[in-house]
């Protein structure tokens, strides 16, 4: 979708169900959209493969040994969406699913990505009821980011030492 | 004493819920929450907090997981044992 924003074309047609997916790449010249590399230099954007399976998964593929072994393996790529390919260097199928973004800290009440100044861990001690915590960067904290929430959550105590 | 995750310590529920009588649990806008970090120690001045819509919202994504890979599985009669390699990706 943001290969389509890049080059200027219109990505509102996707909010149908049946919207035809071209399963091809976007290619243009780094000149045509002021881009500061060399002006003739390609911009090859990987083609998508269905609605919501686009070029980052076709990405995670490429960069995978995946496609090279016979045997079978299972890709998971989470980000705003889930995107969940499987097969060998025969066959591929993949699907996605709405995980939406909670794992990078968006749509949280306190989130925010985990850069300086999210906590990205969190115990509490259950004689004080003190809570202790970790900030990249060591710096004050922000807000809490998706690692960090999953650490607070976890059914076991077993991430990390405390 | 190891220092515990929230719902070792008696935070939340097996179920994920935030529990109303445990420590550092109190009434936000959106139902309960947990203090995570005062208002008043930070730069930013605004609290941090975890609550009960932001572990359900993790716990709708963590179950939307298993159940696209469940589909991929029961749909091409792969099972788990057949997986020999498992690559994740993803920002943080």
């Amino acid at each position: 979708m943001m290969c389509y924003l890049l080059a200027g074309q219109d990505p509102g047609p996707f909010e149908f169900i049946d919207a035809p997916v071209e399963r091809k790449p976007i290619i243009f010249q780094a000149g045509e959209y002021d881009i500061t590399i060399h002006p003739n230099t390609y911009v090859y954007c990987l083609p998508a493969v269905s609605r919501f399976v686009r070029g980052d998964a076709v990405g995670d593929v490429i960069t995978s040994d995946l496609i090279h072994t016979p045997d079978i393996s299972l890709l998971i790529d989470l980000v705003t969406n889930g995107e969940i390919i499987l097969g060998n260097h025969n066959w591929l199928v993949s699907t996605s699913c709405a995980s939406g973004p909670a794992f990078e800290g968006s749509g949280l009440t306190s989130g925010m990505r985990g850069m300086h100044g999210a906590i990205d861990h969190v115990r509490i001690d259950p004689i004080t009821d003190e809570i202790s915590y970790d900030v990249i960067g060591d710096s004050k904290p922000r807000d809490i980011c998706g690692t960090g929430i999953i650490d607070a959550t976890i059914a076991h105590g077993c991430c990390r030492n405390s | 004493m190891p220092l515990l995750p929230m719902a070792a310590a008696g935070i939340l529920d097996f179920s994920g819920k935030l529990i109303l009588d445990a420590p550092g649990i109190r009434k936000g806008r959106d139902g309960l929450e947990y203090l995570l970090v005062p208002g008043e120690m930070i730069a930013t001045a605004r609290d941090i907090s975890i609550t009960h819509q932001d572990i359900a919202y993790q716990m709708d994504t963590k179950a939307a997981i298993p159940g696209a890979i469940s589909v991929l599985f029961m749909k091409y009669r792969v099972k788990p044992m057949d997986i020999r390699h498992l690559y994740l990706a993803g920002a943080i």
